[in-house]
């Protein structure tokens, strides 16, 4: 265990904490927790390094996934959203960097982070009418007379 | 232009204008605009955020004009077939008169297929 | 001039991915940037759902064609990583090859691009013509310049012979005498200063704070590189240093990039000296358990983050890829506000974006929503070397 590990197990007791492997740790909490955790990364651990946010379809819910680093750490945090109220409370007033990433879970899989200041398309065309991709259940759009 | 590659082939084909091969010396000069262009070379599949802005450089070119697809993905959307981002190849879009398959080509053999390309011209055809 | 929004993109001619940027300008200086990308999305994550690992292999590598390597090498590490298997040491040897290899074609491409936007053509033909050697090492191990399907997961997929390993040696040398050149060339040149120091600044707190990555942070004196941090490959073993510099512009991250040069060549030649023998593959089963892993790996733009979801069969539940380039964007719009537009060439290629470079510019006059004239790239880069020409600086 490296020292950063040690002070990141001090810095989270009490906290469902799950370690992976070395250099590898998983907090799950549920979505009113979101902030509070992420602010004792902030705050406590001085950690400053979003490295992306990933979400995914588990079928009923969205799980939603918020990578840091820390000294070669990658500490995770997993929440979920269910899939008929698909909102979460945005990052981006603690982690700047996390603008995009939130753009991008809207974009593609319809998740809404509250209070972000710019939820405009990141990577799908203008014009697209398709739905959300990376939904398990998203079908492609039905081909035009082509 | 790139209509939505990985860049594997524009990087081999910059790499056809270096010493090394130089296809300048056989005529070929890389325009930035659309409108001082007789031959427009294409890379990537048509993402379907590209898909206008192909069909409107294509326009903006005065004729006569030539399209030369370069890779794989140009050719019929490549690894990326199925894909929701991506129209499919080039020629779903705009009319190509020479496609250089490869992943990316060499660039010898995109210097190949440019010189093929100019010679069928000069003999008169459209390719 | 009055305030006045300029989109610049989305194609540019021979380059790179198209991206978008509005920028507003108050006279010729930016006062504000927004960034348009998805020009190049093609689905790729939800393609890889459908595909099995072993097709996925292939599509991972066309991420990006300059730092496809990266991206494998996280990819197969993920894998190997559920299945809890170690590639043989001689296969982490050769990864680490290829993926110092490609830093070296990515940053002598880079320095030839970097010339080319601010009128030194003569630095981008040299610099290609010497990138050359490093496409002949690649093809030669490889088979192919670009996209050179070395691994797989359990391993890579071709060896190193006696005459692979002296040839990439001999290479070595000559990258070495001709990177001292350039270093000299990059510190000492007028014009290159001229069009770098001091310009697109990026505080190391402003870094920080929009989770920037790679020589575009070293270069605010950022001592951070994952090969260091959270080692893969053989990087725990060979020495190498992470090379900072704290002028914090884009002379720093032409300064950084070219001393990493060196430190690649460093560890190139000791991964030669020391390759040591053996397998170069573990098999491994068509199915992959349920699980999950993160990898990540220092790209020559910086950290390239993978995450992995199996759930059993042949193909990925979910797959994430998190390329250097977006984690950058943010800072890019913090580096260009206060920014001549004539240095917005060079600013956004500093980063060494693996999207786009501008090309098309479109002036809007703010009090009318027609177009108004329609200037390309080559125009606008044009325009910057005319600007600094009229204050006596030439190329």
């Amino acid at each position: 265990m490296t020292t950063t590990e040690e002070l990141i197990s001090q810095v989270l007791q009490g906290l469902p904490v799950q370690v992976k492997r070395d250099r590898r740790i998983f907090i799950a909490v549920p979505r009113d927790d979101l902030i509070k955790t992420v602010n004792i990364l902030s705050s406590e651990l001085n950690i400053n390094h979003l490295s992306t946010i990933t979400a995914r379809d588990t079928g009923k819910e969205i799980e939603i996934l918020y990578h840091f680093l820390l000294n070669g750490v990658v500490i995770t945090i997993r929440t979920m959203c269910p899939k008929d109220d698909p909102t979460i409370d945005s990052i981006v007033r603690i982690f700047p960097g996390a603008v995009l990433y939130e753009r991008e879970l809207n974009d593609i899989l319809g998740v809404v982070p509250k209070g972000h200041p710019d939820l405009r398309r990141l990577v799908l065309p203008d014009d697209w009418v398709g739905g959300y991709p990376l939904r398990k259940d998203w079908k492609p759009p039905q081909e035009s007379e082509e | 232009m790139n209509c939505g590659s990985c860049n594997g082939c524009d990087i081999e084909i910059l790499a056809a204008l270096i010493p090394r091969l130089d296809v300048e010396r056989f005529g070929v000069l890389l325009k930035g605009s659309p409108r001082h262009a007789d031959v427009l070379v294409c890379t990537g599949p048509v993402t379907k955020q590209m898909k206008e802005r192909l069909r409107r450089v294509y326009d903006q070119m005065p004729e006569p004009k030539f399209v030369v697809v370069v890779g794989q993905c140009g050719s019929s959307g490549g690894i990326y077939h199925g894909a929701y981002g991506v129209e499919g190849g080039v020629d779903t879009v705009i009319p190509v008169n020479a496609y250089i398959p490869g992943c990316p080509p060499r660039p010898d053999a995109i210097a190949d297929g440019l010189i093929k390309l100019l010679a069928k011209i000069d003999k008169g055809g459209k390719p | 001039m009055g305030r006045v929004k300029l989109p610049i993109g989305p194609q540019h001619p021979a380059l790179k991915e198209p991206e978008n940027f509005t920028i507003t300008l108050d006279g010729e200086q930016v006062v504000d940037v927004d960034i348009r990308i998805g020009y190049t999305h093609r689905g790729i994550e939800k393609l890889m759902e459908s595909r099995t690992y072993t097709q996925n292999l292939y599509l991972v590598e066309r991420i990006c064609g300059i730092c496809s390597y990266a991206h494998v090498v996280n990819f197969t590490q993920n894998v190997e990583d559920v299945l809890g298997i170690q590639i043989p040491k001689r296969a982490e040897y050769i990864r680490t090859l290829f993926l110092e290899l490609e830093r070296l074609h990515s940053h002598f491409l880079w320095l030839g691009v970097a010339g080319h936007e601010i009128g030194f053509d003569t630095l981008f033909m040299y610099t290609w013509q010497d990138r050359e050697v490093v496409q002949d090492l690649l093809e030669m191990i490889s088979g192919n310049r670009v996209n050179y399907a070395m691994n797989t997961i359990g391993g890579v997929r071709r060896d190193i012979n006696e005459e692979h390993r002296k040839k990439v040696l001999e290479g070595m040398d000559y990258l070495e005498k001709r990177t001292a050149y350039y270093k000299e060339v990059a510190v000492n040149e007028k014009t290159i200063l001229a069009r770098t120091e001091n310009v697109g600044i990026l505080k190391p707190k402003v870094a920080l704070k929009y989770s920037a990555v790679g020589p575009t942070v070293r270069a605010s004196g950022i001592t951070v590189d994952i090969r260091k941090d959270d080692p893969y490959a053989s990087y725990r073993e060979t020495p190498f240093e992470v090379i900072t510099t704290d002028t914090c512009d884009v002379l720093g991250r032409v300064v950084v990039r070219v001393l990493e040069i060196f430190e690649s060549i460093k560890i190139i030649r000791y991964l030669m000296e020391h390759l040591p023998s053996g397998e170069i593959v573990v098999k491994v089963p068509r199915k992959i358990p349920e699980g999950e892993s993160i990898s990540h790996t220092e790209a020559p733009r910086g950290e390239d983050f993978h995450y992995l979801r199996s759930n059993g069969t042949e193909k990925p539940e979910r797959y994430k890829v998190r390329t250097p380039t977006m984690a950058n964007l943010p800072a890019i719009a913090e580096m260009l506000k206060g920014a001549y537009l004539a240095d917005v060439p060079i600013v956004v290629a500093a980063i060494d974006p693996c999207m786009g470079c501008m090309d098309r510019v479109l002036l809007l006059k703010q009090d009318s929503d027609k177009a108004g004239e329609i200037i390309d790239g080559d125009q606008l880069r044009a325009y910057g070397i005319k600007w600094y020409a009229e204050r006596g600086w030439k190329a």
